[in-house]
């Protein structure tokens, strides 16, 4: 993209810096991805990402973890997620022992030793606030519209003040604020509350120029050729109106495969064989088909490739 | 956002540049006053949050603080449509006629800044905001009337009306039967919960002397009724419409919408009058019944107004009682068809004319929106009904 202010901002500016180690994670961010995480960075907030599946949403958590050198948490969210399996548990079994061994030891087990730290089983909520280490943590809350309503409640205590509350122990602040990166596809509407307490962020697919260098970066071993083609393929066929466009992984794995094949441009025959990479519907399938592979064919010129 | 959207919103983004005063916070202030007056929801918390972050970064890159502010300031994409629309102009160091956009003089009364010249009352911008909604006023002004004939809409099913609730009722039942993934320990259920027996027999030193059970937490089932009141409909209307009524009275969990050119929920007013006077509530404050039909248009709204209540669930079976005859945008409808089959459980269209035209509908709009449809039903009198209701019941 262009870079007005790159003459004279040297190099001091963060948000470049921050996209440069992303870029060595293997991770393109365009400048307004770069600058939100930056910010989320220096002011201590959650982001919010949404966008299509498939526009990298989890990936840039992952590569953010590795290039900062933080443990990446993740929690999967899922319809009927609890506190159990998202905060925190008590190790009921190693609880009990403790009780009996007491006994058996001619004393009695005291609430406060039952019910102490080393009982306490850490879900990724807990642990991305209470690490066991010094480490930083980057906690990734991921597909959080898949769970529901309950959960988001659950997660707003961390999101807003840090902390956890477990009623035996009390309230368990983060002594170092964890990076915290919420993903959402959007298949609800997520609550005010939890918008509110993060910095919002849309992931758009990305412009021609930029999925062709996501591809180099990912797919080292492509031909040039190959890779322009086939970005513009997929640009092409995210305008038709699928069910599911093709998202930047899909384009990633659709040029793996192509280049797995040996191929060094679009050929009609391997597109053929490998548009399960891109279009993952079969409707979609049935439409490119009889609708549109004619006319992006003849627009690239394969029709006779046969 | 369609275009007379977009125009007020830049127009409001003109009149609002007139009051920056060169002072950051105060034009973000200013900025955030504009957003919502375009109706992107800014809480307090996000204003003090984007003067934070706008502390973070070189005030010369003007894309960073473009940036910068979205982030903070909206919370969905739509909202980011809105403040695409209008940062350009409000931040802009140009001055306002540059955008061939006056500004109003009406506006606020404050001193405009310098950059900023006071270029009178300009038509463009007041077209954009005012005469739209009192054109919409007038259209529905007029198709008011056409209502008034009286032709006894009520009067067709006097008898039915308690049929007709019970078979609500079924309804209702055979939708809602949703086995929620919660579940809820207690003394009874299905299956025992050790791990809570465990803990709750830790006061009892550990020995197990009340076995502790689960069950899996019933989840309401969730509706939303959207109910086509427009010409094309006319002879089905108050059947129609008594069913729509029926079931909001039967099922808590429900909203109810009714629309033909634009669309208005209807829940409130069913739930708590009879028939006959919500009836009239809907006559009087000029529901269009029976008019043209926007399907894509009011799908948006719908939509929109379900996710504003929170009724867009996982477990939402949506019904559409519509002809599927459609004057507005297709692409509006096909589009909003997808998004709102995305978010719901289950979209069941019931179609008056569904078994005449041997459910391979002519209707162009029905047409755009059958595949996202998962039931495409008949609905045409009393009977079709309780064929449908024995229908869903046998399948749930």
């Amino acid at each position: 993209m262009p870079d007005p202010g790159a003459g004279d901002a040297g190099a001091g500016d963060p948000i470049r810096d921050l996209a440069a180690v992303l870029a060595g994670q293997d991770y393109i961010a365009d400048r307004p991805l770069a600058t939100v995480l930056y910010l989320a960075g220096e002011l201590g907030l959650p982001v919010l990402l949404e966008g299509e599946p498939g526009v990298g949403k989890t990936s840039v958590a992952e590569a953010l973890a590795a290039a900062r050198g933080a443990r990446l948490v993740r929690l999967q969210c899922y319809e009927g997620l609890s506190a159990h399996q998202a905060l925190y548990e008590w190790d009921y079994a190693r609880q009990l022992l403790a009780i009996r061994m007491a006994e058996a030891a001619g004393g009695a087990a005291t609430r406060s030793q039952v019910f102490g730290a080393e009982f306490l089983l850490r879900r990724p909520l807990l642990d991305a606030i209470w690490p066991g280490d010094d480490r930083e943590v980057l906690l990734l809350v991921d597909e959080v519209d898949r769970a529901d309503e309950e959960f988001e409640a659950l997660l707003l205590e961390v999101l807003s003040q840090f902390q956890v509350t477990i009623p035996e122990l009390g309230t368990i602040a983060a002594v170092r604020r964890p990076t915290i990166v919420l993903t959402a596809n959007r298949t609800r509407a997520l609550s005010d509350a939890l918008r509110r307490r993060c910095l919002y962020h849309w992931i758009p697919f990305p412009t021609l120029e930029r999925e062709i260098e996501i591809v180099r970066t990912r797919v080292p071993g492509a031909s040039e050729r190959l890779v322009q083609r086939g970005c513009l393929l997929v640009q092409r066929l995210r305008t038709h109106g699928y069910r599911k466009a093709p998202g930047v992984s899909e384009t990633v794995d659709w040029l793996r495969a192509l280049t797995l094949l040996g191929a060094h441009d679009l050929e009609r025959s391997r597109v053929d064989d490998t548009l399960g990479c891109l279009l993952k519907d079969s409707d979609d399938v049935r439409l490119f088909g009889e609708r549109d592979s004619e006319r992006v064919y003849a627009e690239f010129g394969l029709l006779d490739g046969r | 956002m369609d275009g007379d959207a977009r125009f007020g919103a830049v127009a409001a983004a003109g009149r609002h540049r007139g009051r920056r005063s060169g002072e950051l916070t105060h034009d973000v202030a200013v900025f955030t006053e504009l957003l919502r007056e375009i109706g992107v929801p800014v809480p307090a918390s996000a204003v003090i949050t984007a003067v934070g972050a706008l502390d973070h970064l070189r005030l010369d890159r003007r894309d960073d603080v473009e940036t910068a502010l979205r982030c903070c300031l909206t919370a969905g994409e739509e909202d980011g449509r809105l403040f695409d629309a209008v940062f350009q102009v409000y931040w802009s160091a140009r001055a306002a006629d540059a955008f061939s956009l006056l500004e109003t003089s009406g506006g606020t009364g404050e001193a405009p800044s310098a950059g900023a010249p006071q270029t009178g009352g300009s038509p463009a911008a007041a077209v954009g905001r005012g005469e739209a909604g009192e054109a919409a006023a007038t259209t529905r002004q007029a198709t008011y009337s056409r209502t008034g004939r009286g032709d006894g809409r009520v009067a067709v099913l006097p008898g039915s009306q308690r049929q007709l609730e019970d078979l609500a009722r079924r309804m209702a039942r055979a939708l809602g039967a949703v086995g929620g993934r919660r579940t809820r320990t207690g003394e009874h259920g299905e299956r025992v919960d050790v791990r809570d027996s465990l803990r709750h027999n830790l006061r009892f030193g550990g020995e197990l002397v009340l076995l502790r059970r689960t069950r899996r937490v019933e989840e309401r089932a969730r509706l939303a009724v959207l109910c086509d009141v427009s010409s094309s409909m006319q002879p089905y209307t108050p059947l129609f419409l008594a069913f729509v009524h029926a079931l909001t009275r039967r099922v808590r969990s429900l909203e109810a919408a009714v629309f033909d050119v634009e669309c208005s929920f209807v829940t409130d007013v069913f739930r708590r009058h009879p028939l006959a006077p919500a009836l009239d509530w809907l006559r009087q404050h000029s529901v269009t019944l029976a008019g043209g039909t926007r399907i894509g248009h009011c799908l948006r709204d719908f939509t929109n107004g379900l996710e504003v209540r929170g009724a867009v669930r996982a477990n939402t079976t949506v019904l559409v009682l519509s002809d599927g005859w459609d004057v507005g945008e297709p692409e509006l409808l096909e589009a909003e068809m997808r998004r709102l089959r995305s978010s719901a459980r289950r979209v069941i269209w019931l179609d008056p004319y569904a078994a005449a035209a041997g459910y391979t509908p002519e209707v162009g709009g029905l047409r755009r929106a059958l595949p996202f449809v998962d039931d495409y039903l008949d609905f045409s009198s009393l009977r079709s009904l309780g064929e449908l209701v024995s229908r869903l019941e046998s399948r749930a």
